[in-house]
């Protein structure tokens, strides 16, 4: 049964990246977390282009702000992505 | 408690209502716990309040509703809380007021008015000021208020707010507002600038509508630089290319702004600087920029980033 | 050491005007409506 994407994170497996998307935070996890991470990318990239569009502005730009909003709804013991790249525990 | 007397026949009495310290705190004694729904979207979540009312009321015959007068002293200290979405802390002042028929509320004596930080979307710190006020026009005066904002100063000899007033204006003086911190709020991603100005910002309110015609900034020596890596220099325009040439890196040695802002929010400011571009064989640029920004929407979107009541919290226990 | 002496010096200033408008009114309704789908799609967030 897949994991969900708060199991993952919970686990320190995932964490939000400074993108505004999800990254691993450690490198051997099972393969079912690799295809969790990609189909979430892939949806959050889906929906940050639509509002790019209605907005007139850059996918970029909204993962950007995206990722502002992720670290501000991260919760306590989730792993957060801060702007040097490191991995740190909220 | 209250502790009074009424007289039957004439249907009048007075007396003291005593409010010993309630206390405020973010356990559920927060002043929705007490006060639930609030007419107004404000929340206290620590502090002390105490003080007592002196009242009389009198029953006039045909009506059903006391006539209430007197005056109230209540003691607010170290208030922290929010109204609608701006965060307020350490708030401390006195409300010595007389009750007046209409109910209504009016000072009898200036009182100091402290506030050790308050977050509109970016902090204004160690607010100071002496204010007094009354509900029924509505108006509210302040003198000598001071304040800490971007690491400068801002200060006012006199603001008064009065809804009868046809308008009131005075000056805001700005002293050593750090230009680089007002670009560090979120809004401004993508430019750095430093330098230090001082500023007079003459202000008229005219109802409630506040506007600025003629305020003036100017740069304190050694002026400061510019980075805004947002332009391409290969636009195939060169008078843009070289704009944007010149804006990537830029050192100013003069700077003075012209300051308006209109009755709709927008902020116009017209900056003159003399500097030179170090990337362009440090040549001599005159740089002019107008800038349009429209404040409450500045505001809005800072405040839209976070959740007030969480991060007044998060504020006082230290954390940032 | 032989003092060098740059003869490059600059010539007159040139003066460019930039009119700048800031746009926050975007910023907020990106926000907005990254928020709706933060609270929409729990799954993705």
């Amino acid at each position: 049964q897949e994991m969900s994407l708060n199991e993952a994170k919970s686990a320190g497996l995932i964490g939000e990246g400074r993108d505004g998307y999800i990254a691993l935070v450690q490198q051997n996890v099972p393969e079912q977390v690799r295809e969790l991470v990609q189909r979430v990318n892939r949806e959050r990239r889906e929906r940050y282009q639509e509002i790019a569009n209605e907005n007139g502005v850059a996918l970029r730009d909204v993962a950007r702000l995206a990722y502002a909003r992720a670290v501000e709804a991260t919760q306590p013991g989730h792993f957060v992505q801060d702007d040097q790249g490191n991995w740190l525990r909220k | 408690s209250i502790n009074g007397k009424h007289d039957l026949a004439t249907s009048t009495g007075e007396g003291i209502l005593k409010v010993s310290s309630i206390t405020f705190d973010d356990a559920d004694n927060s002043l929705s716990d007490f006060i639930n729904p609030l007419p107004v979207p404000v929340d206290l979540v620590s502090g002390v309040f105490g003080g007592e009312a002196a009242l009389t009321w009198r029953l006039p015959e045909e009506e059903f509703l006391p006539v209430v007068t007197g005056s109230v002293d209540f003691k607010l200290t170290d208030i922290a809380g929010f109204y609608d979405n701006i965060g307020f802390l350490n708030l401390n002042t006195r409300l010595h007021a007389r009750l007046k028929e209409d109910l209504h509320l009016e000072s009898v004596t200036e009182e100091p008015f402290r506030i050790g930080r308050l977050d509109v979307g970016f902090p204004i710190e160690d607010i100071k000021t002496t204010y007094r006020f009354d509900s029924a026009k509505p108006a509210i005066q302040l003198r000598d208020a001071e304040m800490t904002m971007f690491a400068g100063r801002v200060t006012a000899d006199q603001m008064v707010y009065d809804a009868t007033m046809q308008t009131n204006s005075n000056t805001l003086l700005l002293e050593r507002i750090d230009i680089e911190q007002i670009l560090s709020i979120s809004a401004y991603e993508g430019i750095i600038a430093t330098g230090i100005v001082n500023g007079e910002i003459p202000m008229t309110i005219r109802g409630s509508q506040l506007t600025v015609s003629d305020g003036s900034i100017v740069a304190l020596p050694p002026g400061g630089i510019i980075n805004y890596r947002g332009g391409s220099t290969d636009t195939g325009n060169n008078n843009l290319d070289l704009a944007y040439g010149a804006l990537s890196n830029y050192h100013y040695s003069q700077l003075e702004a012209d300051v308006d802002y209109m009755a709709d929010g927008e902020l116009l400011l017209s900056v003159r600087m003399e500097g030179l571009a170090p990337a362009i064989d440090n040549q001599r640029i005159n740089l002019n920029i107008n800038i349009q920004d429209n404040i409450p929407t500045l505001l809005e979107s800072l405040q839209a980033g976070r959740d007030i009541a969480e991060s007044v919290q998060l504020q006082q226990r230290g954390g940032e | 050491c032989t003092p060098t002496v740059r003869m490059a010096a600059p010539e007159e200033p040139i003066t460019i005007n930039l009119n700048v408008r800031i746009e926050h009114e975007v910023r907020v309704r990106v926000e907005r409506e990254l928020d709706d789908i933060f609270a929409q799609d729990s799954d993705l967030f």
